[in-house]
Formats: structure tokens, sequence, C-alpha cells
């Protein structure tokens, strides 16, 4: 990835609802081409701070710069955004309301039409181009929703929560356009409370709790850093026997074990130990990499009460 | 300019298709239509049904119509009141007047029917007396001077005009009063639209949407002008129905006194369209303040009580039409186009009040407008919450903050 262009800058920003402030004193930025990963509890703010992005918005303290200046008009034709909760008309026909929605952001009727109609194909809705809005399922209309993002070819995409609410074959459908659209050099903005999908598909993130930065930057670099100095085994033998082991942690199914290891001893060193001696049986041996979701939990419960 | 177009004609063709719409604009001339006919046909009935009753007898105690004139055909004299009443029970006639002896000093007549006497049997019997009535006055009065013993000219003191009969005056009254509720009924309608349609976009979150593809200013003019068509559509189409009632009118007195002279059609027009823009805005404006349609309406009520006003008061207004506060009324915006519709068709306004009343109406379009783009790009974000007095002022003072952020993106940009 080239770590060039930045495309959204946000700088110290502040937004307060009467007494309670909902973003406080926020600043990252998001780069060309990547999928920046938006990340927090529910509450934290990711939703503020995305309208405030699109100029929905005014913060109350601190600069916010998209796609190289201030939001103009002309930024919105270059920007999509499918917020939290779906809005469509619903007594329109599906190509209609496209077509609507798609000149409204600046595009050729024909082009719209043509476009629409591709997309729809693409995302399996093709044969219910003249059926009504109303008519569509849940996920459909997610999918419909979904394509007014991205009909009119933007340059920047925010998505709020894209794949709640859809079944494991449209979330694989949306997450391939996506991945297109990023290989398309399409900047991503995606909020998500799902952090499997932040590690399959997120290059950078962000993760906010009560409007305030608590993690920032690349997803690898970020479970680096909570990267404890364990390891994770399985087999048998006397864990705690081992050098330079201070605590061993059994899971739930007693089959595998997390030994903390203390300061200055490395795994390396542990699995040497292992290999010498006679009363171990290693069956697995990996480093204890936590996953997001643990890095969550740890790190929003340790800036407030959530679970 | 174009996505005012586009939002304009979505609003348009979309609330056009709707059934409430549908139903409103051909469904209410459509029942008048009706309505009238049955009225026609009613009363023709009942003028009609002289004849219905056959044969009518007559015993004269006066004895002044022994050589009547103007005899009905159906009429029969009778000798004696029991020879009457033999035929009236055999079935011979339908009915019996009995004229007493003292007709001539205290006007007695008695009847006798089977089931009561129709109103129309009672104008011709009328007619019959009155006529041999003049008999016995001085030979050089015309039996006619009797029987329509007047001819009535108004004399209009304010425009001077004369007005050939009493049907002309009843006409001159309803004219105003016909445009005023068509222009109320087609505001209602079509603002009640506009509301509703900026509720439920917000409700459906579609707001967010419109919001990051065009300015609240150009959603909000495109939705008022898209609705405005659509209340120029309506008011078109009653415009031409009603033209359909005055033709099947033309036999009644009453609706023939109607007239719709082109300078009141003009300036009607001109004050139709800015207080829909007027009432649209404002309502477009509730509709993004409010958190659910129901709410909304109860707002819309007092609008709509506030516009009526000039209805209410039209007593005032019939009697002073260049009064003060018929005046005061033609100024204040909300008022300004009912008033001056009963106004204009009443007497002649004088030409700097109209050019100020419309002046002050552009004011009040442009103001409301604008005012109702600030509440709501506000409101639109106040998702089940109202907005209090004191947030909609601070989202009147944020213009000021837009403002200058569009002006620093000039800035930037060159």
């Amino acid at each position: 990835m080239s770590a060039g262009e930045t495309v959204v800058q946000v700088s110290q920003v502040t937004k307060a609802y009467g007494t309670h402030v909902a973003v406080d004193d926020l600043s990252f930025e998001v780069q060309r081409g990547e999928i920046f990963a938006f990340l927090g509890p529910n509450g934290a703010g990711k939703t503020t701070t995305m309208r405030m992005i699109l100029d929905i918005l005014k913060p109350d303290a601190g600069s916010i710069s998209v796609l190289g200046g201030p939001f103009t008009e002309e930024t919105k034709q270059r920007i999509g955004y499918m917020p939290e909760e779906r809005g469509l008309y619903r007594n329109v026909r599906l190509l209609d309301l496209l077509v609507y929605m798609g000149t409204l952001k600046g595009m050729r009727a024909s082009d719209a039409r043509q476009r629409a109609m591709d997309l729809l194909n693409r995302l399996e809705l093709g044969e219910h181009a003249k059926s009504k809005v109303s008519e569509l399922s849940k996920g459909m209309q997610q999918k419909v929703q979904f394509i007014v993002t991205v009909l009119h070819r933007p340059e920047l995409i925010i998505v709020d929560e894209p794949f709640s609410g859809l079944d494991p074959v449209n979330t694989q459908l949306l997450k391939n356009m996506l991945f297109d659209l990023k290989d398309d050099g399409v900047t991503i903005v995606m909020s998500t409370h799902m952090m499997h999908q932040v590690e399959e598909m997120g290059d950078r993130l962000l993760m906010i709790d009560e409007g305030r930065c608590v993690l920032y930057g690349p997803v690898d670099e970020v479970r680096d850093r909570f990267a404890e100095n364990a390891v994770v085994v399985q087999g048998q033998g006397d864990w705690a026997a081992l050098p330079g082991v201070e605590s061993v942690e059994a899971d739930e199914t007693g089959r595998e074990y997390t030994l903390h290891l203390a300061e200055g001893v490395t795994p390396k060193m542990v699995m040497q130990a292992l290999a010498a001696s006679p009363e171990h049986h290693v069956r697995s041996f990996a480093l204890a990499v936590p996953s997001l979701n643990e890095i969550f939990i740890q790190v929003a419960g340790r800036n407030g009460n959530h679970a | 300019m174009r996505k005012i177009w586009l939002i304009a004609r979505r609003e348009y063709l979309f609330n056009f298709r709707r059934r409430s719409f549908l139903f409103t604009v051909f469904g209410v001339p459509a029942f008048t239509l009706v309505m009238m006919f049955v009225i026609f046909a009613v009363s023709e009935n009942t003028l009609g049904q002289a004849g219905t009753l056959g044969t009518i007898g007559y015993v004269d105690h006066a004895g002044f119509l022994a050589e009547p004139v103007q005899k009905p055909e159906e009429y029969r004299a009778f000798p004696d009141e029991d020879a009457a009443r033999e035929a009236l029970l055999a079935g011979e006639i339908g009915a019996y007047f009995v004229i007493n002896e003292d007709y001539l000093t205290t006007g007695r007549v008695d009847a006798y029917a089977g089931d009561g006497i129709p109103e129309g049997v009672e104008d011709q019997l009328q007619e019959f007396l009155n006529a041999n009535l003049v008999r016995l006055l001085p030979p050089d009065v015309p039996v006619e001077r009797l029987l329509d013993p007047m001819e009535l000219t108004i004399v209009d003191m304010q425009t001077g005009s004369e007005l050939d009969n009493a049907a002309a005056l009843g006409g001159k009254i309803m004219t105003p009063f016909i445009l005023a509720l068509v222009f109320l009924m087609a505001i209602n309608t079509t603002s009640q639209f506009l509301m509703s349609s900026v509720v439920e976009e917000k409700e459906s979150r579609m707001m967010e949407v419109l919001v990051t593809s065009t300015t609240p200013l150009e959603i909000l003019w495109g939705k008022v002008l898209g609705m405005g068509g659509l209340g120029l559509t309506q008011v078109v189409i009653w415009g031409a129905a009603g033209a359909l009632l005055l033709t099947f009118g033309e036999q009644s007195e009453f609706l023939s006194g109607i007239t719709f002279p082109p300078d009141l059609i003009v300036l009607g027009a001109i004050y139709f369209i800015l207080g829909y823009f007027l009432f649209g805005a404002i309502m477009a404006g509730i509709g993004a303040a409010v958190t659910a349609e129901q709410e909304g309406r109860q707002f819309a009520g007092i609008l709509t009580l506030i516009a009526v006003l000039p209805m209410m008061l039209a007593f005032n207004l019939l009697q002073e039409p260049n009064g003060a506060l018929s005046m005061i009324m033609s100024f204040v915006p909300l008022t300004a186009p009912m008033t001056m519709i009963i106004r204009l068709s009443l007497t002649v306004v004088p030409a700097w009040e109209v050019i100020v009343s419309i002046g002050l109406m552009v004011l009040g379009v442009l103001g409301a407008v604008w005012l109702s783009a600030r509440v709501f790009r506000l409101g639109m974000l106040m998702y089940g919450k109202r907005l209090s007095v004191r947030e909609i002022v601070a989202a009147l003072r944020q213009g000021q903050r837009v403002m200058t952020t569009v002006a620093q993106a000039k800035e930037g940009a060159s």
C-alpha cells in the first residue's frame, strides 16, 4: 500500500450534544486506496464522526479536510455514504430510485441507468429492477443501499456497519465488491463491530471509545502491540515447571494452555527447553497473538464499564 | 438548479400517483358534480309536482272566480264543499282549495288533500288567484306588474357598475368565497404532502443520503416547486370541473351571477402561487422539526387556522373591503392571499396596496424557505426528538457559520 496521499484528515475535532461530549479531541487520517476500519462500542461517537466528515454535522472545534480541502458541494459528488440506518424510498421502483439517486450525484440519466443495471446484476438483484423497494427483503434493501452508495463511482466511500443484517452469502458478495472497489483505487472507511472482518479486510484501524481515540494504526501493528509475552501450547507435561514460565492458564477445553513468560524470556527459549525436555510432548506451539476481539474487550473494558 | 429540477420532478410524479391525491383531485369535483345533479333533479321534481296531484278542485265562496282568467288546465271548479269532498274521496281529484267568503279581506284559503300540498301547487294557486285579483284593480294596471312587482337594479358605489338583478349580488359574494375555498383546499392537500414527505425522509433516513448529494436549500426548493406544480395541477383540474359546473348552472339563477374577470384570475394566480410557496415552505420546516407526522398535523392545524382567518372575518371584509382590518390582513403574508382574493372580487383595491402586499409576500416566501432550510438541516439529524425553540434559534445562527465556511472554501479553491 502506498502510504502517500491523505484523503481524510481529522484534526483535534470535538463535538458535544448539550453536555454530552460525543467526540473529544479526535485526530486521525485516512489514506488513499486503503480500507480504514472504524471501531468502537455503541455510542462511542463513530456515526457522529462520520457525519462530521460528510459535513452533515459541524464540529464544535477542530478541522476536517476531505479529498484535499474543505468540504464543498463538489466534494459530495466524489463521496458515497451508506448510513447506519438504511434509508430508501419505499414505493418506488428499484431502477427509478437508483437513476434518481445517480442523477442527484451529477450523473447523466443514461449512464446512471446502465451502471445501476450492471451493479444490480452483480449483486444478484437484476431480476428485481422493476420491483418496488417495499417488495424486497431486508437483505436485498441493504444491497440496494450499497448500490446507491457506489453508483456514481465515488473516490471515497463511507459505510456504516455495511454487513449488519446480511446472511453469509450476501456478506461474501458485498465483501468481494469492497475488495474490487479497493483494487480500483477507491478509499473505503468502514465502521463495524465485527472484529474478524477488520482482521480480514482492514488495512488500518481506528478504535474510539467515549469519543476518544484508544487504538490507531495498521491492523497488524495493533495486534503485535497487544501481543503479550506468551505462547500457546497443546500437549502433555508440567508446563509450569519449564524455566521462564511465570504462570499457566488453561482454556475452557483444558487442551490448550497459555504460558505467560517472565521478562527477558523469549518464546524461542521456551521452545528449546521443550525440545530438550523428555517429560513434555508438544502437539502445537504458537505465539499468543490476541484477536482484535480480545483487544476490543480489553481496551473498551479498561476505559469504562462496557462488556 | 439541475438538482432542484430533479427533486421537483420526482416529488411531482411520485405524489401525483398517490391515491389520496387522485381522490382529492378527481373525486372532489366528481362528487360535487354528482351532488349538483342530484340537487337540480330534486328541485326540478318539487317544482314539477303540480301535475302529480292530478286534477285539483276549488270552491269559490268569495265569488270573484266566476269567469276565471289564466286557469290552469287541471283546475276544476266545484259548486260546494260536499261535491269537492266526494270527488277527493272518490279519487277524481288530488286536492281541493276552499276560498273563503272573507278572502278579499283576510286572504283565507283552506286546502284539503290526501298527502299534503307540494310547494309547486301552492305557487300555482297563488298565481291563479293573483291573476284574477288584478281584474278587480283599475284596468290600466297590467297583470304582470302584480306578479312581478319590481325590476331591481343595484348600483355598486365602489365600482360604479350596475348589477342587473339580485342574483348578481349573490354571485359577487360567491366568487371570492369559491376562489378562497379552492385556494385553501389546494394548499392544504399539497402542503400536507410536503410535510409528510419530509417526515418520511427523516424517518427513513433517506435525508442523510440526500443531504450528502445536494444542499438542504436545493432539497427544499425542489420539494416546494414540485408540490407547487402539483397544487397548480389540482387547481386547473378543479377549474375545468368548475367551468363545467357553471355551464350546467346557467339554468340556475343563483349560480349564473358567478363571474371570474380576467384581472382577478391573474392576480388570484399570483397570490395562489406565492401563498402556496409560503405555506409549503413553512410546512416543510414543521416537518423537519417534528418527529412524527401526527405531531406535525397539529402544528399544521394552527397554520390553517391563520390562513382561514380572513374567511372567519369575512363579514368585516364584506362591509369594509378597504378598511383598516382588510389592509392589515393584506400585508401579513399568511393572510394576504385569501384577504386579497376576497377584496379584489368585491372592490377596487388601490394598486400600491397590491404591489406592497405582493412584495411582502415575496419577501415572506424567501424568508420562509431560507428559515425552513436551516431548521431542516438541524432537524433532520435530531431523530426522536422535537426541536426546541432554542435549537431553532441556534440553527439560524449557524447559518452565518455555514456561509463563512463556503466563503473559505472559495478562497481555498482559488
